[in-house]
């Protein structure tokens, strides 16, 4: 299971989008980690937790972002955000069953979002605000 | 968490808005819209009265012949909006003390609500001001009426150096100019409580200042409707010749002027001023329940997203400037002082996910008597007591604290306000299997005790409003408790569970609280589709409507009945009004003293700087009106003498005899004559030396 690594592309030039999504990142690692090391159940369903508290927190920052700048693709950005966490929580429910299957699962869907969404989305999204506040 | 008892008040609202929740529906019930329809008619007041201010003259006479033209010759249009402008404010009256007794019973004006209270207090008296000055420039027999009331009321202040109520002596004292002041101020006074009425909205964020549309149809129809049936009354010119013996009172407006005649004036003003100031205190006032500790800012779970901030119904939470050095521009701040617990921040929060974390379950945003963690708690204790329905399903109930599920029960976790719980907690719930469903039992339907719980609650869960939570997570509580897997019955109860299910039953009087908990046991919300009106909204106009005309009907009744005998009918008014400096006495200055003075300040007289009193009598028949000193006006004496007075005295023959002597120089005036004075008659001794001494303004008889 390889682990996700932080790549200058994922950068979209905006210090506090990148703070966080490297703390992402890196706490995708965790949940990953704790499925190859085996770890029990509640350690994993806990790195689970800490991912989407976290990912709600950031969205919620981008939403009030957009908001503010009043971007266009707000509503699409939305939806997939909301996407994204669905597919969260799926995995979620899934590794709270069956730990194993999840993390094979996990895998391509975090690279999905750091290479689709990160990547085209937000990149549109702190390229259309410019330089801004938060 | 503190909840008070509902009180016998709060009981007796409940009662009453549960049936006009049936006549209006709960979206337009008047009592939960206290505030926004204040604003409404307001802003009628305000444009019937622009409006009629086109039509307006400003003259002795000019200004009754207008009024009289506004309702006789163009009672279609100016003639509607005066009665317009005058039932509109009749009914601000009635909707700002409903307002205040039902904030009072509910209890809503302690802790951080006090400046809504107290900022409240001075907009009753302006809008009593308001429409005071109003009545008086109809000129007619009540303007009258309450024109000289009013003066003579105002001048026991003492603060004024002429008698005001001297400008109504006679219809020679009172001049055109008169009334061009009084526009003046019935503009200036409301643009004041205008001011005031924004001050009052100013703590609470999104301040209702609209009503519904459809109440404001219903209002403002009500109000054109007995406009048409019941006109404004105008009760002929003003005439100060004669003397209103019986009016017909705006009792809304007007009714302590039956109190302003009979007791002293002192005891009104100390008693205003004593009720004013007790009102204004009631938030501080015993027995003071203690303050619920305010909403807390943890920094690592916060990057500045502003749900918080903009779902506050209190405008408690403020972003500033990040101050931990995060990469983030804003934090959140809570002001401890306007923050009333409720918990909404912490529903807003993304990052309140119950589910299980790796360290603490801390979020950005959390409430110290019921934070995050404990709430979890709370959740899987009462999940695991909750009672299985007829179909096994076992049903979680999230309950408001202020609404029919307050009080605590076997599956059923109380929280000051459901918008606390985030959307995910009903995820967590679900998708953990703790129960099959969640029932979110709000407060009534029709307000919400926290101003927006109930609306942030709906739209969280319909998505209307931006949160974190899986989608569908809501309808998911629906899904699984009548899921594929459970058959069509279930499903089709489940349909009917909505967010908030018992809803309509608020502030938990014992008997709505049972059947609702009745209905919980007997598996779950199997009525919860009854529980919310559904009145079409065609009947809730009707309604509504004819519930609305009633009320304004009576309005427009005691707007003018019944009438108020201020003078009987067999007596008269005589008005006696003093205007004399007092000789002041001086002397010859000594040589010595001349001597000390420079040349150009050498006078050869010194006199003292207070003028002497003035004694003034009074005698009806030989019997004694007044007889007394009237000291020099003025911090230092150095004024004339002045008095007004008025006695009430008798129809028919009498002998008046008056005089006056200035103590200073001794000089007397003296007059005695015999007068017939008519009923309802309004006789006035003005005494001015420069005017040549007593003057008699004869009056006539009123027309009652």
């Amino acid at each position: 299971m390889a682990e996700l690594v932080w790549r200058e592309e994922f950068s979209v030039g905006d210090p506090a989008v990148d703070h966080e999504h490297r703390e992402l990142i890196d706490l995708v690692n965790a949940a990953l980690g704790r499925i190859a090391a085996g770890a029990p159940a509640d350690e994993i369903d806990a790195a689970f937790g800490d991912l989407l508290a976290a990912v709600s927190g950031h969205f919620a920052h981008e939403e009030r972002q957009m908001q503010r700048g009043g971007y266009a693709a707000y509503p699409e950005h939305r939806a997939d955000h909301e996407r994204l966490i669905d597919r969260l929580r799926d995995l979620m429910d899934e590794a709270h069953e069956d730990p194993a299957a999840a993390a094979e699962a996990l895998v391509p869907a975090l690279e999905e979002w750091f290479s689709g969404h990160f990547a085209t989305h937000d990149a549109r999204l702190h390229g259309a605000l410019g330089p801004h506040e938060h | 968490m503190h909840r008070r008892t509902p009180g016998p008040f709060a009981r007796g609202f409940d009662r009453i808005e549960r049936g006009l929740d049936r006549a209006f529906g709960p979206e337009w019930n008047p009592l939960a819209q206290l505030g926004p329809l204040g604003w409404f008619l307001f802003w009628i007041v305000v444009v019937t009265g622009a409006y009629l201010f086109a039509f307006f003259d400003t003259g002795l006479t000019e200004t009754y012949a207008s009024i009289e033209w506004i309702s006789r010759e163009a009672w279609w249009h100016a003639g509607v909006a005066r009665s317009l402008h005058r039932y509109a404010s009749d009914l601000m009256v009635v909707v700002m003390f409903t307002h205040l007794l039902r904030e009072w019973a509910l209890g809503r004006f302690r802790g951080a609500r006090w400046f809504s209270w107290f900022t409240g207090v001075p907009v009753i008296w302006f809008v009593y001001m308001s429409g005071i000055t109003g009545f008086w420039l109809v000129w007619d027999r009540l303007a009258q009426y309450v024109a000289v009331r009013t003066t003579e009321f105002l001048d026991t202040l003492g603060i004024f150096g002429e008698p005001i109520a001297r400008n109504f002596l006679s219809p020679a004292h009172l001049s055109d100019r008169f009334f061009t002041l009084m526009v003046f101020l019935h503009i200036a006074i409301p643009l004041l409580l205008l001011l005031l009425m924004w001050i009052h909205v100013q703590r609470i964020s999104a301040a209702r200042t609209r009503p519904p549309r459809g109440l404001a149809a219903i209002t403002l129809g009500a109000l054109v409707v007995s406009a048409l049936v019941a006109p404004a009354p105008l009760k002929g010119p003003a005439d100060l010749a004669s003397v209103p013996q019986a009016v017909g009172l705006d009792w809304f407006f007007l009714s302590a002027y039956p109190l302003i005649e009979r007791a002293a004036a002192p005891v009104i003003w100390i008693g205003a001023v004593v009720g004013t100031v007790a009102v204004a205190a009631l938030p501080w006032a015993p027995p003071r329940p203690p303050r619920p500790a305010a909403a807390e800012v943890f920094l690592d779970h916060c990057n500045g997203c502003e749900r918080c901030a903009n779902d506050c119904p209190y405008n408690a939470i403020r972003m500033v400037p990040r101050s931990d050095g995060a990469p983030f521009a804003f934090e959140a701040q809570v002001l401890a002082d306007r923050c009333v617990a409720c918990g909404i921040c912490m529903g807003a929060c993304p990052s309140s996910s119950p589910f299980r974390r790796s360290g603490n379950l801390v979020t950005g945003i959390d409430l110290p008597e019921l934070p995050l963690a404990e709430l979890r708690a709370k959740v899987i204790r009462a999940a695991d007591e909750a009672p299985a329905g007829v179909d096994g399903a076992r049903v979680l109930t999230l309950s408001c604290a202020h609404g029919a599920g307050a009080e605590q029960a076997p599956g059923r976790v109380v929280l000051p306000c459901v918008a606390m719980a985030p959307p995910s907690l009903f995820d967590f719930i679900l998708s953990r299997g703790l129960a099959d469903g969640v029932v979110i039992a709000g407060c009534a339907a029709r307000e919400c005790h926290d101003r927006f719980g109930r609306t942030w609650t709906e739209a969280r869960i319909a998505r209307a409003r931006p949160h974190a939570a899986r989608t569908g997570a809501a309808q998911a509580a629906a899904h699984r408790l009548g899921g594929p897997e459970r058959g069509g019955a279930a499903r089709a109860r489940a349909r009917r569970l909505r967010p908030a299910a018992c809803s309509d039953a608020a502030d938990a009087p014992g008997a709505t609280h049972e059947r609702c908990r009745a209905r919980r046991g007997a598996g779950a919300i199997e009525e919860g589709g009854r529980m919310s009106t559904t009145t079409e909204p065609a009947i809730r106009l009707a309604l509504g409507g004819a519930l609305s005309l009633g009320i304004v009907l009576g309005a427009a009744a005691l707007s003018q009945w019944p009438r108020w005998q201020s003078v009987p009918e067999d007596a008269a008014i005589v008005r006696l009004s003093l205007r004399h400096g007092g000789t002041r006495n001086c002397r010859a200055a000594s040589a010595e003293e001349l001597a000390r003075l420079p040349a150009n300040m050498r006078r050869r007289e010194i006199c003292e700087r207070r003028r002497p009193s003035v004694h003034l009598r009074l005698e009806l028949d030989r019997h004694t009106l007044i007889d007394r000193e009237v000291p020099p006006s003025g911090l230092w004496g150095t004024g004339p003498s002045r008095l007004y007075a008025r006695f009430e005295v008798p129809a028919g023959t009498h002998r008046l005899a008056s005089s006056v002597e200035d103590e200073g120089d001794g000089q007397r005036w003296q007059i005695a004559r015999e007068v017939r004075i008519q009923p309802g008659e309004n006789l006035a001794i003005d005494f001015s030396p420069e005017a040549g001494g007593f003057m008699f303004h004869e009056g006539r008889g009123a027309d009652g």
